[in-house]
Parts: C-alpha cells; structure tokens; sequence
C-alpha cells in the first residue's frame, strides 16, 4: 500500500519523529526478550533499518506494529537464546530506607534473586508482556495494540505469568 | 488463581479505592504486591535517543533500499536477461571475493580502518582479510592470523575467524592472539564472545581467556586498559619460553637458537619492542641465561656454573 500523504517515513523528518517516539520501548521490548542491552540495541536498530528500507510501503499507523513484529522476527533468527536475567536498579527507593534491620535487608536480597531466576523461567510470551506491563507501565490494551493481539490474550499472558511467579515463589 | 479479574485490574490500575480496599484484605494480596512491587525495579537502560539515531543514520548509509523486482512482461527477453544477470553476479562474485588485505612483517606495526569505521591494530607478523562484499550484507567478518586489537563500532555482529576459534563482539575493544598453539582473547571493553572448537565463553572487560597446550582458562580482574604491545612492549604471563622467544623473532626479524635451553619453561615478564640488546636482557637476567648476538642469530645458552 502506497501512502501519499505528507506523513510518509520515507521523509526523514517523519521518519526521525517515528524512531524519537518508540525506539526505547522497542529496546526495552527487545531487552525482555534476549536479556542483553547490547544485543537489544542492536535488533532494534536493525528493525528501524528495515523500516527504513521499506518506508514507502509501510502505513504509519501500522508502522509501531511492523517495528515491535520485526524485533520479534529478527529474535527469533538470532542464533543463541539464553537465559534472560534482568538487573535491579541500584539505587532503588526500597533499598534506601535507612535504619532496617539486616535480617529484612537479606529477607528482600534473596527474594529478589529468586524474584529474576522466575521471571526467566516464564515464557518469552509472558514475559515481555509482564514486563511492559511492570517496567514500562503500560496499560493492556496499549500492548495489545503494539503486539497486535486481543487485550483478552494479553490479559490471560498476564494472568500465567503471575500464576507462574507465584508457584515458584512459593513462600511469600 | 484466585481473584484473577481483580488482580488484572489491579495490576493495569483500574482498580476504583473500593475495589483496592477489598482487594488489599484478601490472603494474597501481600504476595502479589510483593511481585509487582520488585519486578517494576528490574531494570532497561534508558537511551540516548538522539546518540543512538546519529548512530542509526550511519547504518543507514551503508544499506540500500530493498531492490524492486522488475517483471518484463515480453517472452523470453525475461529469461536472456536473467541469464546475463546471474553471469554479472558470478562474475563479480569473484573478483569481489579477494577481500582486503592487511600484512604485517618482522617489527612492524599496522593499523587500518573497516569499512564500519571500526579500527584494527596488526601487532609485528599477521595478517588481516576482510571480505568487503560481505559487509553489505551485514556481515562483518575478518580473518585474523596473528595478533591484532579491535575498537569495534557499534552495530551488527561482528566475528574475527582465528584457526585456533572465533572471537563474536557486538561493539567494543579487545585484543585476539592466536599463534600456533596459543590463543588469547583480552577483552578491555563492552563484551566479548570467544568460541573454540565446541566451547564457547563470554568475556568482560578485564576478563583474558587464554588456550595454550590443549587447555583453556579464563582469568579476571585485569586492570590495563589496552594491549602493551600498543606501546612497543610484549608481555606474558607465565608463557613458556619457546612462545616468548617466537615473539622476539616477531618483533626484532631476527632468529634465536636456543636448543641448548629448556623453552618448556614458563616466563613472566616483558621486554621492549625496540631495543634488543635491552629485550634479551630481561628475558635472559631472571631466567639465568646468556646471550650472543651474531649477524641476525641470536644463541641462547645456560649461564656458565
């Protein structure tokens, strides 16, 4: 399909404004996927690039849809997979609180360890959208609409991964 | 699971107070929070958006726009140009496929620069191809023989074929050596992928993974920021002899003969790559050996009793 109106991503501008808006949650999307910084990076470029090469024939409204399902394509080719552990942010405000007794402070060390080995033990499906849901605070339908499902399939990613945390965890 | 509506409201904040009073006096509620609250911490690094478009656009320049398929819609001029097209490519396949070469001699020091920007400094006695057809096409590959460090732009894989194994970085600097039996791999910065035969590792920065004599180890907590023989030094760390004099060889264009001297043995040290009256004393001094030097042979022996 052909567009002929002035917003095309074939015109840098457009195109600029379009890598501005979505590139870190794209990043962030492909980093819950692959667990690597470097690497997530790297397929979200790549995405931007195919964008690019196909600017005449993508649709703007569609074309967040084409970026998110080409880092997922552009994954899923990438030849190693391993296990995705995320770090926590340092300077959390959980870990400043001051004048907590070391008992607690081991208490909430440990469970954020296991807290990550069962975040990498859900699906990929599950876990991107439990974290875009968590880190990036998106709503359901707006993953929905960026991963081009029904916000009834993201609820139900969203209810497995739960259910699977919890199992894993299980005394809370 | 128990609660399951409220809990998906709850967790895409649609919850109304009423609702989140009820929900916070259920048994679980604890537990939820508890994993909602520490997994909102795992972290993404934030972008420098503008840093990372500059860095796009470069990429851009280098890829062409997906070619169009161009359908002629007469007979069989589709097939004769076909026929001319695929003995282009063929032809071009090989021409193109020399590469390019970097070599170093005895002595000498080169650097160079890949078609990414990315640059590489071939230490004295290696050599360097790359296949720059291939790089088109995003595949960033070159085969190094010898010692060579690279400061890989970002972008796409890139991947250094050794005899000895691959060294695969995504953008970052390090240092590859492979010389016959021995195979190292310094990584100063970013991270680094070191594959030999079935193994494969990653590396950190200050992380060295060194193969010699059919085992490998990787050592950490490195603190140089960059090879020493950048600054016309060659060191080792418990290296036999044999290799250390080889590197001399490297190093000076000269030959040593050593068979009088036991070159199993392990040397940790350095010498300079300039001078080598100064480069044989301190290899020599610590491991009581002498020197002679005549013409281009150097005659390595035990110290007189």
């Amino acid at each position: 399909m052909k567009n002929s109106d002035s917003e095309n991503l074939c015109k840098k501008p457009t195109y600029k404004a379009f890598y501005t808006s979505y590139v870190q949650g794209a990043k962030n999307f492909a980093l819950y996927k692959c667990g690597d910084e470097a690497q997530a990076l790297d397929l979200t470029q790549e995405a931007f690039v195919k964008i690019w090469q196909n600017c005449a024939d993508i649709d703007l409204s569609k074309a967040k849809t084409y970026l998110f399902t080409t880092i997922n394509n552009l994954f899923l080719n990438a030849v190693k997979h391993h296990k995705v552990m995320l770090n926590y942010e340092k300077n959390s405000t959980k870990e400043d609180r001051s004048f907590q007794d070391p008992e607690y402070i081991l208490e909430e060390k440990e469970f954020k360890a296991k807290l990550s080995d069962a975040i990498a033990n859900l699906t990929e499906a599950q876990r991107e959208v439990f974290l875009m849901n968590r880190i990036d605070g998106k709503k359901y339908r707006e993953i929905a609409e960026t991963l081009d499902l029904s916000v009834k399939a993201v609820e139900k990613r969203m209810s497995q991964a739960l259910a699977s945390l919890r199992e894993q965890i299980p005394n809370i | 699971m128990k609660n399951e509506k409220l809990i998906l409201k709850w967790l895409n904040g649609d919850l109304t107070p009423e609702e989140l009073e009820a929900f916070k006096k259920t048994e679980d509620y604890k537990a939820y929070a508890k994993i909602a609250d520490f997994s909102k911490e795992l972290k993404s690094e934030l972008l420098d958006t503008e840093q990372s478009y500059q860095d796009l656009e470069k990429r851009l320049q280098s890829v062409k726009k997906e070619p169009k398929v161009i359908k002629p819609n007469f007979g069989w001029v589709r097939y004769a140009a076909a026929a001319v097209v695929a003995l282009l490519i063929s032809t071009w396949f090989f021409l193109g496929s020399d590469g390019i070469d970097t070599k170093t001699g005895f002595g000498e020091i080169a650097q160079t620069q890949l078609p990414d920007d990315s640059e590489v400094i071939l230490n004295a006695g290696s050599s360097l191809t790359i296949n720059e057809k291939n790089w088109d096409t995003g595949n960033r590959k070159v085969n190094l023989n010898g010692e060579a460090f690279f400061k890989v732009t970002k972008g796409k894989k890139f991947t250094v074929h050794t005899s000895a194994g691959d060294v695969q970085v995504l953008g970052t600097q390090f240092n590859v050596k492979e010389r016959d039996s021995y195979f190292e791999v310094h990584c100063y910065e970013g991270r680094v992928s070191v594959t030999r035969a079935t193994d494969s590792l990653i590396l950190e920065p200050g992380e060295r993974y060194r193969f010699l004599n059919g085992t490998g180890e990787k050592i950490t907590g490195l603190t140089d920021a960059k090879p020493a023989w950048l600054d016309k030094e060659s060191l080792f760390d418990a290296v036999p002899l044999e290799l250390v004099f080889e590197e001399m060889q490297r190093q000076f264009d000269i030959e040593i003969e050593a068979s009088a001297v036991d070159t199993r043995q392990l040397y940790s040290g350095g010498f300079s790559n300039t001078d080598l009256q100064l480069a044989l004393q301190s290899v020599c001094i610590p491991l009581n050996l002498s020197y002679e030097i005549k013409d281009a042979v150097v005659k390595i022996s035990p110290d007189a009793p």
